[in-house]
C-alpha cells in the first residue's frame, strides 16, 4: 500500500477551514510571529550588525494556550505583575495546520533552521502578552501527526 | 562619575571582545596578546551563562564578568591616603557550545572546524581560558593609553581554571582573578 499524499491533502485543506473559522469567530486572540533576524556575523559580537529581519504572521491565528513554567532570571516574566517572581513562562503554540494546496506551512517555514548569525525568535502578542508583544524561543516542535504542526515556546530575553 | 566596578569592567570587556590592543598602539606586547574582535563576544543582556533559558545561538564563546567580592588591598592602606588601593576578585566564565545537535551555532576561529570541535569542548574551553588570562595579565592592555578612574593595577588568576559541563551541550570554564585596582580618595564612585 502507498501513501495517500493526496487524502493527506485534502485532510489540511479541512482542517485549513475549521482553524479558519475559529479565527473568523473571534476565538483566537494572541498573533504569532515567526521573527529571523539576520546579522553580519555571529550575534553579539561586538561589530556585528543587523542586516534583516524577516517577519512570518500565522495566519489562520493559532490556538496559544500555557504549558507551564520554570524559574528563570534570565527569560524573566513580567514580575511587576507577579509579585517578584521570575518565571519563564512555556506555551504550546498550535495545532498549525501544515503546508498544503489551499495553504499553511511547512516545519521549516514555522521553525526556521538555526546558525550563529540568526537569531529566531516568536512574537506573541494579545491579552496574555504585554505591550506589542513578548519574545518566545522554540523548546520543541512536534511535527509527528499527518496534518498538524505543534510548537512548544519558552519566554526569552526581551 | 560612574559606578567603580562599572569602568573596571568595561576594560575588562574592551580587552575580551573589543579587540583592546589589536592595532599595535599599546605596544608590540599588548598586540601580540590581544584577542581579536570576533574571537568572543559578550553575555546577551550581561546574563550569566548558567541561566538554562540562554540563548544557545549566543552562548559559544560568550564571556561573562562575575563580580564575587571586594577587599582593601592587603598591604598597609591608610584610609586618609589617596590613592586607595582595593583588590577584587572576579570570576570569567567562557562558553564553548559541542554536540552536533548545535554545529550552526559555533563561532569558529581560525583553523577550527565544526566537526573536530564540537567533541573537544573540555580543551577548547580551557584554550579559551588560557588566551584570555594572557590578555588580561598583560599590564599594557590593562592600564595602558588612556588612563582610568578607577585604574586597574594587575589581574592575576587565583588558581585554576575550573570546568563545569551544563548540560544540553554547554560547558563553561570558570577562572577567579585578583584584580587590584586603585581609587581617588576624593571621589564617592556613585553610579
Amino acid at each position: 500500500m502507498a501513501d495517500n499524499l493526496a487524502a493527506r491533502l485534502a485532510h489540511r485543506n479541512a482542517a485549513l477551514t475549521g482553524r479558519r473559522a475559529a479565527e473568523a469567530a473571534g476565538v483566537r486572540s494572541v498573533s504569532v510571529s515567526v521573527v529571523t533576524e539576520t546579522w553580519s556575523g555571529p550575534t553579539q559580537v561586538s561589530t556585528s550588525t543587523l542586516t534583516t529581519t524577516a517577519t512570518l504572521v500565522l495566519s489562520p491565528r493559532p490556538k496559544v494556550v500555557p504549558a507551564g513554567e520554570e524559574p528563570g532570571y534570565f527569560g524573566g516574566g513580567n514580575s511587576a505583575i507577579s509579585g517578584g517572581r521570575l518565571v519563564a513562562g512555556t506555551y504550546r503554540i498550535g495545532p498549525i495546520t501544515l503546508a498544503t494546496t489551499g495553504g499553511g506551512y511547512t516545519v521549516a517555514q514555522v521553525a526556521p533552521d538555526g546558525a550563529s548569525n540568526k537569531r529566531i525568535f516568536y512574537s506573541l502578542a494579545g491579552d496574555e502578552f504585554s505591550g506589542s508583544g513578548e519574545r518566545f524561543e522554540l523548546a520543541d516542535v512536534d511535527a509527528s501527526r499527518p496534518h498538524q504542526v505543534t510548537l512548544t515556546v519558552r519566554r526569552t530575553a526581551q | 562619575m560612574t559606578s567603580a566596578y562599572a569602568t573596571l569592567e568595561a576594560r575588562l570587556y574592551d580587552i575580551m571582545v573589543n579587540g583592546r590592543g589589536v592595532n599595535g598602539a599599546l605596544g608590540a606586547d599588548a598586540q601580540a596578546k590581544s584577542i581579536p574582535v570576533g574571537r568572543f563576544r559578550a553575555a546577551r543582556f550581561n546574563s550569566p551563562l548558567r541561566d538554562t533559558t540562554y540563548p544557545s545561538v549566543d552562548f559559544d564563546r560568550a564571556v561573562f564578568v562575575e563580580w564575587l567580592a571586594d577587599a582593601d588591598d592587603p598591604t598597609i592602606n591608610n584610609p586618609l591616603d589617596s590613592p586607595q588601593h582595593r583588590e577584587a576578585r572576579v570570576a570569567i566564565c567562557n562558553a564553548v557550545t559541542y554536540g552536533n545537535a548545535v554545529t550552526d551555532f559555533l563561532v569558529l576561529a581560525g583553523t577550527e572546524s565544526a566537526a573536530s570541535v564540537i567533541d573537544q569542548p573540555r580543551q577548547r574551553a580551557l584554550n579559551d581560558s588560557a588566551r584570555i588570562q594572557r590578555a588580561l595579565g598583560n599590564p599594557d592592555l590593562l592600564r595602558g593609553g588612556a588612563t582610568l578612574d578607577p585604574a586597574p593595577l594587575a589581574c592575576v588568576r587565583e588558581g585554576g581554571t575550573t570546568l563545569e559541563d551544563l548540560g544540553s551541550g554547554r560547558m563553561l570554564a570558570t577562572t577567579v582573578y585578583a584584580l587590584r585596582y586603585q581609587l581617588d580618595n576624593t571621589q564617592a564612585y556613585d553610579p
